[in-house]
Order: structure tokens, then C-alpha cells, then sequence
């Protein structure tokens, strides 16, 4: 590969930014768009003037986006909100009246204080996403309030389906960490990429898969549109929206079928052999023949299999080979081993039937998984699948992985995002008086607050601080938000940078500082950095940082003294562990060198197959699946041991509300925004003046649809109205939107009201293209009352 | 000591439309509202990010375009006040102390819009100047263009849209340097230009 920037010297020089009187500041780009880009802030005359890409130590990482370089724009924004405003006439009227900075905190504080008193620590409640993930001044920093003031913390519930599907199988249950370093991607054979649109949404992961392809790897995307990824790839398969596990366990079956799999690694690194009690669905262990329970978790308590050699069951570690398949009968125990189970659970799924549920000709299913099982290393590249049915979608990538040994080796990855925060001191950081705070997912919130119970006990909650997190646009079921949930709140607080549709319906907004305004470290995901963001410029208008925000929150509250530390000092608390000080993370190399690489170049997860299940193994049979929260809600287990196809929740044919609702709806990420952030950025608008639906020229040409014509995408639970734009590249029967415009962006509506809410309670995550509408031309005379 | 021929190498089967090189040329050269010298287009459907053909049988590819820097321009030829020009190591000029804002340069022109002309005032977004200091300030009545950003390879640094590229698809250099790495990338991939048939020979190469 042509080394980038070679031929022509260097972006950056010092001595060129001197000479147009810059002082040049090394920030990061801290939104969720996982890359966590360097950026040089290039200011002059106290005013940033210029962002640009910062370099990595090793090139390869060396990364900035159209969005990182309209950073300027977002400083200077018009609409940064400029001084703390408390709300008068109704909720979302836009009437606002300034206050100061101590009036606003005493608000919060009284009414808190007043709260907790009256209802219970509980009925105060926090909630964040990923609308900042500095580590001192975002997404976590909020738990360090939430567990001393003993609050409620909504948990964001997305991206949590196929992630917590295949978390159970490594054992890390609903965490992110799961993928190898992108950059190893280039060391793939085969890369499917699945469910993931990468050019546009990840576009610095997309070199590294160019690269694979350029050295000869075959890229097979499967998606139901042909995106950019479709139209780079080797192979794209045009899936049926939602019908994902189903190919997957087709897959699976077909390597089982075509002896594909590689035993080897299936007998050392995985519970393939593992002995299933008939009765209780369980692995068999010593402790069942011997009737002696260990009296702690610290006393091993041996897996038992077959040793076909000595014709009966054995610990583990005394078998050299044991046996993959058979049922077997172990002191009365009527046992069989995991992966025959598995065989016959993926015997439902050949290809010639699963064609019909997925609508991908059986040759394609036959195809992809050869290549998967045998062109190696092989990397599944992971979207984050927007159906109720994810989870066994992410089980059975497990599954694949399992069965092929694709996974903690070079080129061979699976699942999402990867190590960060792993060597940071997290425990005194966000816990200092312990865990306290309680966790209640947003997709269950709603519950909580109809019935004021949580987990059995009494649950009122009264108000809710919102930071970094413009829930009104980014979660399910807008006018349940507006209609349900906050009505049912007294109180509401909104931080942020600019007006967004969140801000518009709390009761008091305080302006938050820009990333730029204040200091904070990031961690990779995407690339295997820690990185300092300096603080380039002060706060704008009376705007402050997180961190400051909590200080005075905290003196009101009566817990000042836990927030006595400068910003550098929780720095310097979270990075003092020996895994950081290893790899030449301290506070002094920071300062120096603003970065520094804290994992190897192509890491590898897992490396030496060390999972972190109970059996130390990748478990695709679980013996005892849980829900990823415990909302004291039971769960089918039944149908959670092994991964059992059910369609999605309502986009799915067979659904009578597709009759009224006949297209899929999608609402999909783009290069212009990253969820609502960059939604008012006038350079982008010039390229992207306003949300398009897209849809297929046949559905549009039954509709009597042309492009550009004005139309309302609606169901029974609200619409949008918006131009539209006949595409090929979308499937028939399903349509996209464009997410993150806000509701003042629209004709009239919200993509986002489409939307539905319902709480899977196992995985407690949000499907967003889990969802059925219908199109119609809205005529002249209708779109003027609408406007 | 050979001539410089500076050209630019673009990827197309690397690129994929993401227009962070058009941002970049637009913060970095401080360009007034609804002025791009650096645009992506798709080559594909009618409209922006589709495709051609029927669905399943469907292209796409992005394609950017700015000034093509031709060997032999056309716009030097039709100026009248030299306010075009080309420079010893091949970069097109546009002085706008000279430019009379004509617009026959546009007219000689074989690609469509990469040259743009300021009818009014330029207008911007923020009431400081963006980007970087050195550049000229843009002129009412006057044209501009792409110009490989020139104060910056004057000061050993690369064009704005290079390095940035996500997809590293972007490649600046000397192409009369046999150790150049543009050199060497046309050397070894199939490659064309844009409306080679015209005659002006342009520098920036595609890699199909």
C-alpha cells in the first residue's frame, strides 16, 4: 500500500503556523463516531480559525473527517447557547427567560435536595449517551455524581442486541469490547461485513478493508440496499430487512453440514465438548457426581466430558481428545455434548429453506460461509443490528466464530469496537463511595415511571438532568417521550452546546462548554491511542465545562469535597494504574507528547483464546442465559441456550400491520452528521441542504412519487414530511431517512416519532429500523397548511 | 535540474465520496459561502449517492473534481489580462488583482465548475477570517479556483485535500520524479484523465 503523504512532506509545520500567528493547540474530536480523531485547533487572535488532522505515531491511524474539520463552525455556531435559561409559559412554547449561573444551581440543588427527602435518593435521575466520550468530561464522568448522590442512572439502551448476543458467547456479557484493532482488518482473507454501512459510517476503519482488498481479500457485504460498502464489495448480499440470524444460522449450518469447522479449536477453545444435563440444561460437573458443592467460587469445580477412548465421562483436563458428538448417559445423568445440540438446532436452518425467510438464493449462503470457514483469517465486520432479533444474531456470529476459530488470531475478528478504558483507574473515579446509583434502562423507563416501581420496591422519579444527550431526536418513540415520559417528570435539566430538540422541552438549559474549551484524555476505540484534548479556548459566553458544572452541582448537593480536583488531577487519578505507566502513559509524557500508542499496531483481542466466560471458553451454548439488566424480569431461557430465529417485532411480513404499513423503515446514519450533532453547520448544509427519503423507484411510482416531490412518511405512531428521492439502491419495500435532522429541519414531524419503544427484556436495547410505514405525495394545498 | 510537474493521483476505486477533501479545501482556502473548488460527484444515478442501473444490478463511484491543472490549459489561452497563468513546476494561477471577472476562462474551460466567480461581495459564515492566513482573500467580480494550494507547497507542506482523505486515496506530487510516489502509483495502476479527448492534458490522474 502506497504510503499516504510520502510523496509530498508533511501537513503540519510549526513553523509555517508560526508565521501566519497561530498558536496551534493538540484537541481530539470527541463524538461517538468510535475514531476519536487528533486535531490540530490552529488559533489567532484568540479565535480557532482552522482545525486539521494530527498525526498518530504510526501513520497507518492517521485520520480526520469532513465533520472533524467543520469544527470551526460548530465553535462559532449562532445558536450555542450562551447562559443558563429557565423555561417560562409551556414546555417546548421556546419562551425562556435568562438567569444566572447561581440561580440555576440553586434550582437544581433545592429541588434535588427536595426530592431525595421527600422521594427517595432514586427520584433524581441522570442521563447521558455519547454526545461527549472524554473520559473526565463525558460519558462516564456522570457516574461519578450518580453513584455518590445514590441517583437514578438511565442506561442508553442501544447498540446493545447483536453486541450483547455475542458478549455472552465471550463472556463479557454487554460490554463493547469484543473486535481486534481495525488496522488488523488489513491482515483479513475474507471480510463480511455485516449490517454496516462503512465508508459512511466509519469511514477510517474502510482504509484497512481497501487495504485487505487491494492485497486480494474478498469483501462480501450484506445489507438489503447497496450502499458504498455494497459497491466496493466482491459480493453484496441484498438481505430481507431483519432476517439476519436466520443467514447467519444458515451459515452455520452449512459448515456443519460441509464438516467446514475447525475441530480442533472448537474441542480446546470453546464448549463445544461440554456435557448438557437433559434436566437442568446445564453443564455436567464434578460437583453433580460427586454431590459435594465447592464451598467458594474460588474452588475450581471441573467441566465433565467424554473421553471416547475410555468409553466414559472425565474432568476436562484429564481428556487429551474428548468427544465432539454423542449423547451420553454419566451416573444417571442423561447428558449430550453442546455442539450436538448445536448441530441439530442449525439442522433447521439449510440454506434451500432459509432462502425463502431471508430471500438470498442458496448458493449465496453456501458461498459466504465457505468463504467465512475456509478463505482465512476471516473477520465479520459488525453493524449494530436495529431489529428486535438481534441477540441471536449476535449469537450466532458467535456461532460462526466458534465453529471456525475466526476470532483472537490476525485477520480474524468478530463483533464491535474493542479495548478502551481498560487500563484506566476507573474504581475511585466514578465510584469513591462505592456503587450506589441505580441503573434503569431507558427502553424500561417508561414502566418505571407508570408504575413508580423498580425490581418490585417503590421507584418514584421526579426530575432528570440531561448532559450530552439530545434524547428527544435519538431515542424511539418521540411523542412517548414528550406525551409520556417527560410529562411525567417535574423537573427537567438540559446541558448542551446548542438548542436541539431536547433543550426545547426542559424546564431550566445551561450551556455546555465545547469539547475545545476545556481539557480531557480520550481512548481509541478505533485506534489504540490514549490522547490528551487541550484546552484551546475559553468557554464561550457563560458556557462551562462538565466538570465545572458538577463542582458547583456538588458543593449544593453537600458532596464539594469529591470534586475538590482540577480536571488535571481526575486526569492524572485515571490514568494512575501500572497497565498505563507500562506503555509509557503518565501524566508527564502526556503533557509532552499529547499522545501516546497504549495498545500494539494490529492488536489482537483474546489473544491465546483467553475469553472471559466462566468456562474461560467460548461459550455459543449458555447454560444459564441471563437478560443483560437485571430489571427483576425472568426470561425464556428456552430459546436463549442456543440462538432460535424469531422474526422482528413488527417489520416483518405475516405482521397484519403491514397491510396499513407495508415498508420497512429506516433511518439511517450519514457522513454529514454523527447521530444530531453538526446538524446546523452551514458548510455541510451547503452540501446537504435538507433531509431526502429515499425509496425505491417502483414503490415510489405506485405511490405516484417523483423526485423531489414533497411527502409524508407516516404510521400509527406519528409522520414526517420531507422531500423524496427515487434510488435504486434501496431495496423495494423499504424506505431511509436520513437520522439526526431536528424536528425545525422537517416540513412538518419527526423521523423519530415513527419509531417504536417496545422493551425486548432481554437485551433491554432500542430497535430503530424495527418498523413499518407508508408513503403518500402530500399535494400543495396540503403541504402549505403543514408548513 | 528537471522541470517540476506537479499533478494530483486520485483513487477512485479507494475513494469513497466522503467530501472531507472538499471541507478541507474549503476551510483551509477560507471560501466564501456556496464557493467549492473542490467537488464530489457521484457517477452513478441522477442524484447524489445513487446508483445506475436496476436494482440488483447497480455502480457506483465517486469522482472529485477541482481544477485540472492542464499542461496544455485552455483558460491561459482565452484570459486577457493574464490574470490565468501557469506556473514553471505546472500549477495554474488565478491572480485576482488581474482578473477582470470576464468569465471567458470559465467559457475555454473543458470541466465543468471548478472555476467559480464572485458576482457580489463574498459572503462567509463567521466574521473573522478561517483557514490559513497566507491565502489571498477572495475579490468581488473576480474568479477563483483550485490552486494545489500553493502558499502551502511553497512551504513544503501538502495541499489541504491530501492527507486528509479517509479512504487514502489522495497522492500529491512531482511526476517528472521517478522516486515520487505518484510517480511510481501511475507507473503501476491502470489510470485516465478526464476529457482526455480535449487536448489540454490535465494533471490529475483517476486510478480505475
Amino acid at each position: 500500500m502506497a504510503k499516504q503523504g510520502a510523496s509530498f512532506s508533511e501537513a503540519f509545520s510549526p513553523e509555517v503556523s508560526a508565521a501566519q500567528d497561530e498558536q496551534v493547540y493538540s484537541c481530539m474530536c470527541i463524538g461517538n463516531c468510535q475514531s476519536r480523531c487528533r486535531l490540530f485547533v490552529h488559533v489567532r487572535d484568540g479565535k480557532a480559525v482552522k482545525t486539521s488532522m494530527a498525526p498518530f505515531p504510526d501513520p497507518r491511524y492517521n485520520r480526520v473527517c469532513l465533520r472533524g474539520l467543520s469544527q470551526v463552525q460548530r465553535i462559532y455556531d449562532p445558536n450555542r447557547l450562551k447562559y443558563p435559561m429557565k423555561r417560562v409559559g409551556e414546555r417546548g412554547e421556546g419562551k425562556w427567560e435568562r438567569i444566572s449561573w447561581d440561580e440555576a444551581i440553586e434550582m437544581i440543588t433545592t429541588k434535588f435536595k427536595g426530592y431525595q427527602e421527600e422521594f427517595g435518593k432514586q427520584s433524581i435521575a441522570f442521563s447521558t449517551v455519547s454526545g461527549d466520550m472524554g473520559f473526565v468530561q463525558g460519558i462516564y464522568s456522570i457516574k461519578r455524581l450518580t453513584n455518590l448522590l445514590g441517583a437514578t442512572e438511565t442506561e442508553y439502551s442501544l447498540d446493545m442486541s447483536d453486541t450483547f448476543g455475542l458478549g455472552r458467547v465471550l463472556g463479557n456479557g454487554g460490554v463493547f469490547n469484543q473486535r481486534n484493532d481495525p488496522a488488523d482488518l488489513a491482515n483479513a482473507k475474507t471480510i463480511i461485513i455485516w449490517a454496516a454501512n462503512v465508508p459512511d459510517s466509519h469511514p477510517h476503519d474502510w482504509r484497512f478493508i481497501a487495504d485487505a482488498q487491494q492485497a486480494g481479500a474478498k469483501v462480501i457485504v450484506i445489507d438489503p440496499r447497496y450502499t458504498t460498502a455494497a459497491a466496493k464489495a466482491d459480493r453484496w448480499i441484498s438481505i430481507r430487512p431483519g432476517a439476519d440470524p436466520a443467514l447467519a444460522m444458515s451459515m452455520a449450518n452449512v459448515i456443519i453440514t460441509e464438516k467446514l469447522y475447525d475441530e480442533e479449536f472448537m474441542l480446546n477453545h470453546t464448549v463445544a465438548p461440554f456435557l448438557v444435563r437433559e434436566d437442568t440444561k446445564k453443564f455436567l460437573r464434578q460437583s453433580d457426581l460427586t454431590g459435594i458443592k465447592p464451598e467458594s467460587p474460588a474452588i475450581p469445580d471441573p467441566y465433565i466430558v467424554w473421553d471416547p477412548t475410555s468409553n466414559e465421562g472425565k474432568m476436562l483436563s484429564e481428556v487429551q481428545k474428548p468427544a465432539l458428538e454423542g449423547n451420553y448417559t454419566i451416573c444417571n445423568f442423561k447428558v449430550t455434548t453442546a455442539y450436538t445440540l448445536l448441530r441439530d438446532e442449525m439442522a433447521d436452518y439449510p440454506p434451500e429453506k432459509v432462502a425463502g425467510i431471508c430471500e438470498v438464493e442458496p448458493e449465496a449462503i453456501r458461498e459466504v460461509a465457505r468463504l467465512y470457514a475456509q478463505n482465512k483469517p476471516s473477520s465479520i465486520y459488525c453493524g449494530f443490528i436495529q431489529y428486535n432479533n438481534g441477540l441471536q444474531t449476535g449469537h450466532a456470529w458467535g456461532i460462526l466464530a466458534s465453529l471456525t476459530g475466526n476470532i483472537a488470531k490476525p485477520g480474524a475478528s468478530v463483533g464491535h469496537c474493542g479495548l478502551s478504558g481498560y487500563n484506566l483507574n476507573f474504581i475511585p473515579y466514578l465510584f469513591p463511595r462505592g456503587m450506589n446509583a441505580h441503573i434503569v434502562p431507558w427502553i424500561y423507563l417508561k414502566e418505571v415511571l407508570k408504575s413508580g416501581k423498580f425490581k418490585g420496591k417503590d421507584h418514584p422519579i421526579k426530575a432528570m438532568f440531561i448532559i450530552a444527550s439530545n434524547v428527544v431526536c435519538n431515542a424511539t418513540n418521540q411523542k412517548e417521550i414528550l406525551n409520556t415520559i417527560f410529562p411525567a417528570l417535574e423537573f427537567i435539566v438540559a446541558v448542551d452546546m446548542v438548542e436541539t430538540d431536547t433543550t426545547k422541552y426542559a424546564d431550566l438549559v445551561l450551556p455546555a462548554a465545547h469539547w475545545f474549551e476545556r481539557i480531557d484524555i480520550a481512548q481509541g476505540p478505533d485506534q489504540p491511542h490514549t490522547t490528551l484534548s487541550e484546552k484551546a479556548l475559553e468557554p464561550a459566553y457563560e458556557s462551562k465545562s462538565t466538570t465545572d458544572i458538577y463542582r458547583l452541582i456538588a458543593k449544593g448537593m453537600g458532596i464539594g469535597e469529591f470534586y475538590k480536583h482540577s480536571d488535571e488531577e481526575f486526569i492524572q487519578m485515571l490514568i494512575d494504574t501500572d497497565l498505563a505507566r507500562a506503555s509509557g502513559l503518565t501524566w508527564e509524557n502526556l503533557v509532552e507528547k499529547k499522545v501516546i500508542q497504549t495498545l500494539p499496531t494490529c492488536w489482537v483481542n483474546w489473544a491465546g483464546n483467553k475469553f472471559p466466560s466462566p468456562s474461560g471458553r467460548l461459550e455459543f451454548y449458555l447454560e444459564d442465559p441471563k437478560p443483560r439488566i437485571d430489571c427483576g424480569i425472568e426470561i425464556d431461557k428456552s430459546r436463549e441456550h442456543l440462538p432460535v430465529f424469531t422474526p422482528p417485532f413488527e417489520a416483518w411480513p405475516g405482521n397484519p400491520l403491514m397491510k396499513k404499513y407495508p415498508l420497512v423503515y429506516h433511518t439511517v446514519r450519514q457522513r454529514w452528521r454523527l447521530h444530531s450533532q453538526w446538524h446546523g453547520t452551514p458548510w455541510l448544509r451547503e452540501l446537504d441542504a435538507e433531509p431526502l427519503v429515499k425509496i425505491h423507484p417502483k414503490d415510489a411510482e405506485a405511490r405516484g412519487i417523483n423526485t423531489g416531490d414533497v411527502v409524508e412518511v407516516f404510521n400509527d405512531r406519528g409522520h414526517v414530511v420531507l422531500k423524496a428521492v427515487l434510488s435504486e439502491e434501496m431495496r423495494p419495500g423499504m424506505v431511509s431517512v436520513p437520522k439526526g435532522w431536528q424536528r425545525h429541519q422537517f416540513i412538518a414531524g419527526s423521523y423519530q416519532e415513527l419509531t417504536q419503544d417496545h422493551c425486548n427484556t432481554s437485551d433491554f436495547n432500542q430497535s430503530f429500523y424495527d418498523v413499518l410505514c407508508e408513503v403518500r405525495k402530500v399535494d400543495k394545498s396540503a403541504y402549505e397548511k403543514l408548513k | 535540474m528537471a522541470k517540476k510537474r506537479y499533478v494530483m493521483v486520485v483513487d477512485m476505486k479507494r475513494c469513497i465520496g466522503c467530501h472531507t477533501c472538499a471541507i478541507a479545501c474549503k476551510s483551509g482556502n477560507n471560501l466564501p459561502n456556496e464557493v467549492w473548488w473542490n467537488r464530489v460527484l457521484t457517477f452513478g444515478g441522477k442524484d447524489m449517492d445513487t446508483p445506475h442501473g436496476k436494482f440488483p444490478n447497480l455502480q457506483k463511484q465517486y469522482l472529485t473534481l477541482g481544477c485540472q491543472h492542464c499542461d496544455d490549459p485552455a483558460c491561459v489561452k482565452a484570459c486577457p489580462a493574464g490574470a490565468t497563468y501557469k506556473r514553471e513546476d505546472g500549477v495554474v494561477m488565478q491572480d485576482y488583482d488581474k482578473c477582470l471577472g470576464c468569465r471567458l476562462c470559465i467559457m475555454a474551460c473543458p470541466y465543468d465548475s471548478v472555476r467559480s466567480y464572485n458576482e457580489d461581495n463574498p459572503e462567509y459564515y463567521l466574521d473573522f477570517t478561517v483557514g490559513d492566513k497566507m491565502v489571498k482573500p477572495q475579490q468581488k467580480g473576480t474568479v477563483s479556483k483550485c490552486n494545489f494550494c500553493v502558499d502551502r507547497i511553497d512551504n513544503g507542506l501538502s495541499p489541504n485535500c491530501v492527507d486528509v482523505c479517509p479512504a487514502k486515496a489522495r497522492f500529491f506530487g512531482d511526476i517528472e520524479d521517478p522516486e515520487s510516489e505518484v510517480y511510481k502509483l501511475l507507473n503501476a495502476n491502470k489510470h485516465t484523465q478526464l476529457l482526455a479527448d480535449k487536448g489540454t492534458n490535465p494533471s490529475v490522474y483517476f486510478l480505475i
